[in-house]
């Protein structure tokens, strides 16, 4: 009975459990922010294909914290991982300028090369390579959450 | 990343190994010699990754080869980097084998 509980507890536990972990908001830290998710992917055995989708739209998060968020050389940015109801969450925070990436208006991809922006894109990818992103404001703090399924 | 070139003339080979990140992309576009250029090519090989500001080099640089009434191809794409540039419509604007 003990063990049963135990293992209950470490159940309970797993499905709360989250990783975060805190990187200055500078660009050189690109690859070990996608290092670091990375691994904590290939620990929760989440599959490659799924894995890749994640690094580009958090390689675009993070670079925009690092570039705009904060005034050059400051600040820090937040990633906490978790698995949550079969899908895989990654949230992003800054205490940088509040700044809400979804209100950007999506780029027209029809249209031909001279036509196009070439900015843009960024945004547009987060959005098409999850399941999910949502913007917060709360406690000063820019929250960003991206989300695929399992 | 780094990347190689091979000039012929008006034809332009760049060899690119790595990931094309906010970091590279700049490095990339500033590394391109493109006036004058014809016959571009971009041999993909190995790069696994291509992320935003790798995208816009590729959209300027077919933006700058369209200019100079020239033709650009990136070859040798990998699946993963072939779906992100089909996601951004450039399988619409670019020659992608």
């Amino acid at each position: 009975m003990t063990n049963l509980l135990q293992k209950i507890y470490e159940l309970l536990h797993l499905e709360h459990s989250s990783n975060e972990r805190v990187f200055a908001a500078d660009i050189k830290y690109i690859d070990a922010v996608l290092s670091y998710l990375e691994e904590d992917m290939a620990q929760k055995n989440i599959a490659t294909e799924k894995r890749a989708n994640i690094i580009v739209a958090a390689e675009e998060i993070f670079s925009n914290i690092a570039q705009y968020a904060y005034p050059p050389g400051s600040g820090i940015a937040r990633i906490k991982t978790q698995i949550k109801n079969d899908t895989y969450i990654v949230q992003f925070s800054d205490k940088g300028t509040a700044y809400n990436p979804l209100d950007k208006t999506d780029p027209d991809v029809t249209k031909s090369a001279e036509e196009r922006n070439i900015g843009g894109l960024g945004i547009f990818l987060v959005k098409k390579m999850t399941d999910n992103v949502t913007y917060q404001h709360m406690d000063g703090q820019n929250i960003l959450t991206i989300s695929i399924n399992l | 990343m780094e990347f190689f070139e091979k000039r012929d003339g008006d034809k332009v080979t760049y060899t690119i190994k790595g990931r094309i990140d906010t970091n590279m992309a700049p490095v990339l576009a500033e590394g391109l010699h493109l006036v004058d250029v014809k016959e571009l090519v971009f041999d993909l090989k190995d790069v696994d990754y291509v992320f935003s500001a790798g995208l816009r080099v590729f959209l300027q640089a077919q933006k700058i080869i369209n200019a100079n009434h020239g033709t650009m191809k990136i070859i040798n794409v990998q699946e993963s980097v072939r779906e992100l540039f089909a996601l951004v419509g450039f399988d619409g604007i670019m020659d992608i084998e």
